[in-house]
């Protein structure tokens, strides 16, 4: 479902490392991976492959030592407002209401240029992409896990980003919630396009969501493989094309897992 | 505590243990079971209470602790804000006296009144110093950690929004510090009560505190009863009071 065919994201070479114990541990190796823009990408992995790391690596939150990343063609050295990030967590201020926390979002200098009245607009026009009309002076510890995801969200795309990463955004939901959450995302990517790239451990997640699914290896972590998703939306998560593509992902965890040595002895 | 609506039953209960004790201590110190000259009954001490107000005599004590504490209270916790505050963003600041801040801090705030006294005199300054020591404390600790506790997940939204210094501390830093600062304000306030009693037990010639030593001095254990009411009362009072603002100010939590 991609717009056109230039790259959004670039990521050449790439490896990380972190310093555990006095010891370099190698994180990610050799990730060579380009999304399109409009694509919905959607990386697996196991816990600990690895993949939170890329995604903040991405957003400028992580530095990139070896490699290059780049987001529109610019090389990602810090954080850049073309890029909104939503996190596992929803992060958000639980003193400020809805409206206020999705407010914060609008950078300094846009922040300048808009009186109060065009803010309260584009903040509004947010709550209501998001579906959130009615609760604009809730605050969080009124809101559902589900709607606070969505004061995440539209925080995130407040300043019209070209790439929104999201970081295991419906890890803690409940199962429910997470499905009209899927639901929620897709049909604002239709409404946005926008480049998202989504971190989960969920494969069926995955499949559900993304254009693309990247499948990491664990420890560290590199790239496996990139299925391509060509199933029209809405997907049918019991059709036997999903199942397909389903069994060839848990083929590859399998088969990753099996290699491995076990990670403990008796 | 988050408990549901209380019915008549409920308050019953709460008000006959005061009740009971009242009564028993009437009746004990009527029948002349204990010593009055030490043990005064409740309507001695409602008498004493009545004449130390019909004299004005109370209201010189009450207003004079009532004073030092205002001055010493706000002295306090506005330099333990203000150095909680900078101890809190800056760790060189924290290193550079934490040592010192240990040892003081580990100091009973009585055990310094002597040397405020011989400082200072016996007047105002040496018991103001140490109310606002005794808020100080307690106040600079909750708010050092309540700044320094920041959820780091929370900064990293600003970072991610390229927000700068000004508005971090203003929109996350602050607000997230608020509760501990509240609990740090709620201990300097108690702190503050109990050193101005301490400070005019020790020296000085007006206060609630002096009133009870007084009272001891001249054998009017009925004064000194209403004294340590007013202890009991103002203290709770206090406590109540900045509960009520808390809630009202930290409504998030």
């Amino acid at each position: 479902m991609s717009n056109d065919n230039t790259n959004q994201i670039e990521i050449h070479g790439v490896n990380k490392k972190f310093v555990i114990d006095k010891k370099k541990v190698d994180i990610l190796k050799d990730i060579n991976l380009e999304f399109k823009k409009g694509e919905f990408i959607c990386i697996v992995g196991a816990s600990g492959c690895g993949k939170s790391t890329l995604l903040r690596m991405i957003s400028g939150l992580e530095t990139v030592e070896e490699g290059e990343i780049t987001v529109g063609g610019q090389k990602v050295t810090q954080p850049t407002l073309k890029t909104g990030m939503v996190f596992q967590e929803s992060r958000l201020f639980p003193w400020s209401n809805v409206e206020k926390n999705i407010e914060f979002g609008i950078t300094h200098s846009k922040s300048k240029k808009l009186d109060k009245y065009a803010k309260k607009k584009l903040v509004n026009s947010l709550i209501e992409l998001v579906g959130l009309k009615g609760f604009e002076k809730a605050i969080p510890k009124q809101l559902s896990g589900g709607m606070q995801q969505r004061v995440s969200i539209a925080r995130g795309l407040i300043n019209n980003p070209d790439v929104l990463l999201l970081d295991e955004p419906f890890g803690a939901l409940d199962a429910i919630t997470r499905i009209n959450m899927q639901n929620e995302i897709l049909r604002i990517w239709e409404a946005e396009k926008k480049t998202m790239v989504l971190v989960t451990h969920d494969i069926d997640e995955a499949i559900y969501l993304g254009d693309k699914v990247v499948v990491l290896s664990s420890r560290p972590g590199t790239l496996r493989k990139v299925f391509n998703v060509d199933l029209p939306r809405e997907r049918d998560r019991n059709s036997a094309e999903f199942a397909s593509i389903r069994s060839k992902i848990y083929k590859e965890f399998f088969n990753d897992v099996k290699r491995k040595e076990p990670e403990y002895y008796i | 505590m988050n408990r549901s609506k209380k019915g008549i039953v409920d308050y019953v209960i709460i008000i006959i243990s005061p009740i009971l004790l009242l009564t028993i201590w009437q009746v004990v110190t009527d029948k002349g079971w204990i010593n009055g000259a030490i043990m005064p009954s409740p309507k001695k001490v409602i008498e004493a209470f009545k004449s130390l107000i019909v004299t004005g005599k109370y209201w010189e004590q009450f207003s004079a602790s009532l004073f030092r504490v205002s001055i010493g209270f706000t002295v306090g916790t506005v330099a333990g804000v203000a150095i909680g505050v900078l101890t809190g963003l800056f760790k060189k600041v924290d290193d550079l006296v934490t040592v010192i801040f240990s040892v003081l801090r580990s100091i009973p705030t009585i055990g310094l009144i002597p040397l405020f006294i011989l400082w200072c005199g016996i007047g105002e300054e040496s018991k103001i110093i140490i109310i606002s020591l005794g808020t100080f404390w307690s106040v600079l600790l909750n708010t050092q950690r309540g700044i320094s506790g920041t959820d780091a997940k929370l900064l990293e939204v600003a970072r991610i929004l390229q927000k700068n210094r000004f508005v971090v501390l203003s929109k996350i830093v602050i607000p997230a510090a608020l509760p501990s600062l509240f609990t740090g304000i709620r201990l300097g306030i108690s702190g503050a009560w109990r050193s101005v009693i301490a400070a005019e037990m020790i020296a000085s010639v007006r206060g609630i505190g002096y009133m009870i030593q007084y009272a001891r001095e001249m054998s009017q254990p009925a004064v000194m009863f209403v004294g340590l009411l007013t202890l009991g009362v103002v203290g709770l009072a206090l406590d109540l009071v900045v509960k009520w603002l808390e809630k009202r100010l930290i409504y998030w939590s």
